[in-house]
């Protein structure tokens, strides 16, 4: 069904309008990387929360621009983290964490939520990476802080401009190019800028200028912009001020084609998509005297989309956001303190859906989230902390809501172990949102999706430069919407989820050196559907559980970047992860076949459903660049190779088979060079 | 596939293995050497309760004594938007099974005929007992005289469908009468289980309402397909939209006169095979209770054109015997719009048999129940050396 996925596509500018935002750091600063790992973190009370989290893994922005396979993107970085699945071929973009759900991990920036993570679902991430002053995964386990979701958090920092001098930067590339610039607009009044724009479409347009089956009106391109303003009036109190927009757009004609009804479009021959959405954040952070400080922020925002495929979907969504999250935390005494916070966010969307052969769907709803939430830290000697917190999020566009409740802490065993548990429930809006709970699409009563975290870490440092972390999680998930499409209506809420793994990471941080690490996830992932996930199986019981999609049991990556004197430096990352579940086809060696005779062709005959894989997923990337001094300037040059092992062995991502499914041949990436110039001055 | 990379390269993705295909394979009847049904018939293309169906299964066997094939109708079938829960069950056995039909070739049909129960609307899961749909609640409700807001049962629309007679009786809305015959539908399903060295099943579905009974202007009848003739331009790669320009030059075989088809068989010749359409032009059910409603003439019907090649001469051959209109192997979705053929230059005689099948379309009609309507036609040729005199 060809609007299965489109709507998650159409989906993503609604799911802008219904996640909470979240409050974040206060003083937006990070950490010392070499710091953080050569020094456990002490038992303290006060400090920045989110470094408390007994599941947190951060990417510090400057280690991972040489870092070979990411292209400098800080945020595709995270898929090598472990417990994030290696997304698919189609899908690069997809953030799946610890076996959950693809639209089960929120994307904050500063705290507030953002709807896209990739411009055009994985080319390269809307925020850029030189705006960042860190990103922080957690993968599970998380306080109260963080609500409306089940599977993991991503949040990103931006970072304020350098007050030192005015600094400015050109970035070249294949794909696009940007402008930078940051400096002290007053002593305590710094400015940050950046905006991009792709050419890439360009390039494309010109390569199939004289192709007579494909032409583009409107060239696709893609573009974002981050300015920051950021203003320390006391000692204490930092205030900053920012906005974000990203735009992602193109339309193609194919002029010998007429696909689909004119009902849902008179564009039957063109596939056309925009997305743009933009976010201003007011940001404060006091400290108010005594004991307390507060940390408010205060978004706007809209999201827009609209686009259709042929004449068989289109989608047109227009999610104005408000929100506001503000938390105050009381230091109580030496050893305990406690925070209250509430988040709030309001989100009018409008939105107009039709599939072919389908109503309409036109909806003008308000998805809120309403949350309120209160935990403390609680220090127990010299070696334990606690942190027991309550959150309680009101989905009003669902008339209901859900409490969670979270225990996490610390035990330091020695000098050189810390000992990291956390058990909490977690609750979200059915996803996929929007779809999932459309009076046409969907079913508007189903709840709240609910889940379980449990967690057992161990941190621990193994010498100067490097420290390790392992951890194992018990995750289950239940009330997760399903297809049920002869039942009245199409989702009902009870699939079941369990997820469970153990993760190692082995981090390597020398100052000036090799920086890198090694991440092993092994992991399980099923589902439990109460009908088929999909009509062609023909074996099926509702109490057998399956693979989940994205059930990856391995999962390794080495990754590494050293200096090579005289500004060159090297990186690489080899990544060996189990190959997706696949479900095998009968017609495929099994003599057993289907003709539809009302389409005239045949349909595959499935097997049992994910029982097959394919075969491992092998990928070699390098990287080279070289820094150098010319016209008073600062260029780095680079050279980036992916899949460099293509030609070798061809990871496959998926079959193409002949008419009736007896022959197939796998497909795969391809070798992809890259070269870019960058200068600062 | 070029339009596929061409879209691939705007999403940022590279592919190896983008330029998999397998072409010739679908279009030859022969090449696999296996059981190959190609089309199912129904008359009439849909059917009101108690009304009689023929289903017609045309396909090419390879070993017509080791085949059985066995019938059943699922009386209730539902596929749904996401199509991921289908109901398939109520199965019963048509009224008639006529024996295969072979010719030499191994080209067979069989024929079921099956009376549709005249309870089968209300047996159907593609409505509930109480109606839910508020298009068909829309229509519903004024024609059995119910108020905004009450209940209406299933039993009642059927036995107002099955028993009314809006020209008898004045006070019934007519129009709205008809759109409640054509939206309140379901599917049944024929599969015929093919049994030789495979099993093949093979599906057809079947729409059930009583359009045809109420007279309705959207009744779907079956496609008309017939296969002209054969153009032959005496030059290389002429484009299907160019052939006008050739006219004057070209041969036109048509197959409806008398006598073998025998064409000559030249390397820079282009041959396209011609064929008239019979579609039908209908209205979409998201319109009823609008103005105008009833008329028909808002859609024409698109349709799926599928070729298939034998070579008689030779079986399984493996002659590529359609081209894409470039001039590349083709594959099936490449012959709709223009079917190209060319001719074997092994300087021997070969007698060809070409099949199409035309089904209708009307996606507006998928969420009530909509069902093809086919057509088979079939036309046989010979390719023969060129006389070196003409």
């Amino acid at each position: 069904m060809i609007w299965k996925n489109l709507w998650i596509w159409a989906g993503l500018g609604i799911l802008s309008a219904t996640v909470p935002a979240e409050a974040s750091d206060p003083k937006h600063t990070v950490p010392d990387t070499v710091a953080a790992v050569t020094v456990l973190p002490d038992i303290v009370v006060s400090g920045r929360s989110s470094e408390r989290e007994t599941s947190r893994r951060e990417l510090d922005v400057t280690e991972i621009d040489r870092l070979a396979g990411f292209g400098g993107d800080v945020l595709k970085s995270l898929q090598a983290l472990p417990g994030v699945a290696r997304p698919a071929l189609f899908q690069p973009g997809a953030i799946v964490v610890r076996g959950s759900g693809r639209f089960d991990t929120r994307f904050l920036l500063d705290g507030v939520d953002i709807p896209l993570l990739f411009h055009y679902g994985g080319v390269t991430s809307t925020y850029d990476s030189r705006a960042m002053q860190s990103v922080d995964l957690y993968p599970g386990g998380y306080s109260t802080r963080y609500g409306g979701c089940v599977g993991g958090v991503v949040e990103i920092r931006g970072r304020s401009g350098r007050a030192d001098a005015w600094h400015r930067e050109v970035d070249v590339s294949l794909l696009d190019a940007s402008v930078m610039f940051e400096g002290p607009l007053r002593d305590n009044l710094t400015l940050l800028f950046n905006a991009r724009r792709s050419y890439a479409g360009e390039v494309v347009r010109r390569a199939i200028a004289d192709n007579d089956d494909v032409s583009m009106v409107v060239v696709p391109y893609y573009w974002d912009v981050v300015g920051r303003l950021d203003w320390t009036p006391t000692v204490d109190d930092d205030v900053f001020l920012s906005v974000f927009a990203a735009k992602d757009r193109m339309e193609l004609i194919f002029p010998e084609a007429n696909e689909g009804s004119a009902e849902v479009t008179q564009a039957t021959d063109a596939v056309a998509m925009s997305l743009a959405f933009h976010r201003v954040i007011l940001g404060w952070d006091r400290f108010i005297g005594g004991s307390f400080t507060n940390e408010m922020r205060a978004s706007l925002g809209r999201s827009q989309e609209k686009g259709n495929t042929f004449g068989y979907f289109r989608f047109d969504s227009d999610a104005p956001l408000a929100s506001i999250r503000d938390q105050l935390t009381w230091d109580v005494a030496a050893d305990v303190s406690a925070h209250v916070g509430l988040d709030m966010i309001r989100a009018p969307v409008r939105y107009n859906v039709k599939a072919v052969g389908w109503p309409e769907s036109d909806e003008h709803d308000t998805f809120s989230d309403l949350a309120a939430y209160v935990g403390s830290e609680i220090k127990l000697g010299d070696r334990a902390i606690l942190n027991p917190g309550l959150r309680w999020d009101h989905y009003s566009h669902l008339d209901e809501g859900r409490g969670s409740l979270r225990l996490s802490g610390r035990y330091v065993i020695n000098d050189r172990h810390v000992l990291t548990a956390s058990a909490g429930s977690y609750n979200q809006s059915p996803q996929p949102i929007g779809q999932s709970t459309d009076p046409v699409y969907g079913n508007p009563d189903l709840p709240p999706t609910r889940a379980m975290h449990l967690t057992l870490g161990d941190e621990f440092v193994l010498g100067t430069w490097t420290s390790a972390k392992i951890e194992a999680y018990y995750n289950t998930q239940n009330r997760i919407p399903a297809y049920a499409d002869t039942l009245g209506v199409s989702f009902l809420p009870d699939a079941e989820g369990r997820m469970f793994g153990l993760e190692l990471m082995f981090r390597h941080t020398r100052p000036g050196g090799f920086f890198g690490w090694i991440s092993l996830g092994l992991s399980r992932s099923d589902r439990r559907y109460q009908r088929r996930p999909s009509n062609d199986i023909t074996t099926w019981s509702a109490d057998d559980w399956v693979p989940y999609q994205y059930d990856q049991p391995l999962h390794l990556e080495v990754v590494g970047s050293w200096p090579l004197g005289r500004g060159w430096s090297f990186g690489s990352r080899l990544q060996y992860v189990t190959g997706n579940p696949d479900t095998p086809l009968l017609s495929y060696g099994g003599g057993v076949f289907e003709f539809d005779a009302d389409n005239g062709s045949y349909i595959p005959v499935s097997g049992e459903y994910l029982s097959d894989r394919y075969d491992p997923y092998l990928r070699l990337d390098i990287r080279l660049d070289r820094s150098f001094g010319w016209l008073g300037a600062a260029w780095t040059a680079y050279f980036d190779v992916q899949h460099a092992l293509a030609s070798l062995y061809n990871s496959p991502e998926g079959y193409v088979y002949n008419y009736d499914f007896t022959e197939r041949e796998g497909y795969g990436g391809i070798t992809l060079p890259t070269i870019g110039l960058r200068v600062s001055f | 596939m070029r339009t596929f990379i061409a879209v691939m390269i705007l999403a940022g993705v590279a592919l190896n293995g983008c330029d998999i295909n397998f072409p010739n394979q679908e279009m030859d009847l022969a090449g696999s050497g296996r059981t190959r049904p190609f089309a199912v018939v129904c008359d009439p293309a849909e059917a009101a309760p108690g009304e009689t169906v023929t289903a017609r299964l045309y396909f090419y066997e390879p070993s017509p004594e080791a085949l059985a094939i066995d019938w059943t109708v699922a009386l209730d079938y539902d596929m749904g938007l996401y199509e991921t829960d289908e109901v398939e069950r109520n199965f019963v056995e048509p009224d008639i099974v006529w024996d295969p039909e072979f010719d030499a070739y191994g080209f067979g049909t069989q024929s079921i005929v099956f009376t549709i129960p005249e309870d089968v609307l209300l047996t159907t899961s593609s409505h509930p007992d109480v109606i839910e749909d508020e298009l068909i609640l829309t229509l519903a409700r004024p024609l059995l005289g119910l108020e905004a807001d009450k209940p209406v049962p299933r039993a009642a629309i059927v036995e107002l469908l099955a028993t009314a007679d809006p020209l008898a009786n004045p006070d019934i809305d007519t129009q709205a009468f008809l759109w409640l015959s054509d939206i309140f539908a379901c599917r049944i399903r024929f599969r015929a289980s093919m049994h030789s060295d495979v099993v093949v099943d093979v599906v057809k579905n079947l729409t059930v309402r009583y359009s045809r009974r109420n007279m309705s202007l959207n009744v779907n009848e079956n496609t008309r397909l017939h296969i002209s003739s054969i153009l032959a331009i005496p030059h290389p790669d002429v484009a299907y939209d160019d052939v006008y320009d050739f006219l004057e030059e070209s041969i036109n075989f048509n197959f409806d006169d008398p006598g073998d088809i025998r064409i000559p068989a030249h390397a820079d010749w282009t041959y396209y095979l011609t064929r008239s359409l019979g579609l039908q032009t209908y209205t979409s059910p998201f319109a009823a209770g609008e103005e105008g409603v009833g008329s028909v003439g808002g859609f024409q019907e698109r349709y799926n054109l599928n070729w298939y090649g034998f070579d008689m001469t030779n079986p399984g051959s493996g002659h590529p015997l359609f081209l894409a209109e470039d001039g590349d192997e083709a594959e099936m979705n490449d012959l709709t719009d223009a079917a190209r053929i060319q001719p074997p230059l092994d300087g021997a005689e070969r007698t060809f048999r070409v099949v199409g099948v035309l089904r209708d379309v009307r996606m507006e009609w998928q969420m009530y129940g909509f069902a093809p309507g086919a057509s088979v036609d079939e036309a046989v040729f010979t390719f023969v050396p060129p006389d070196p005199f003409e």
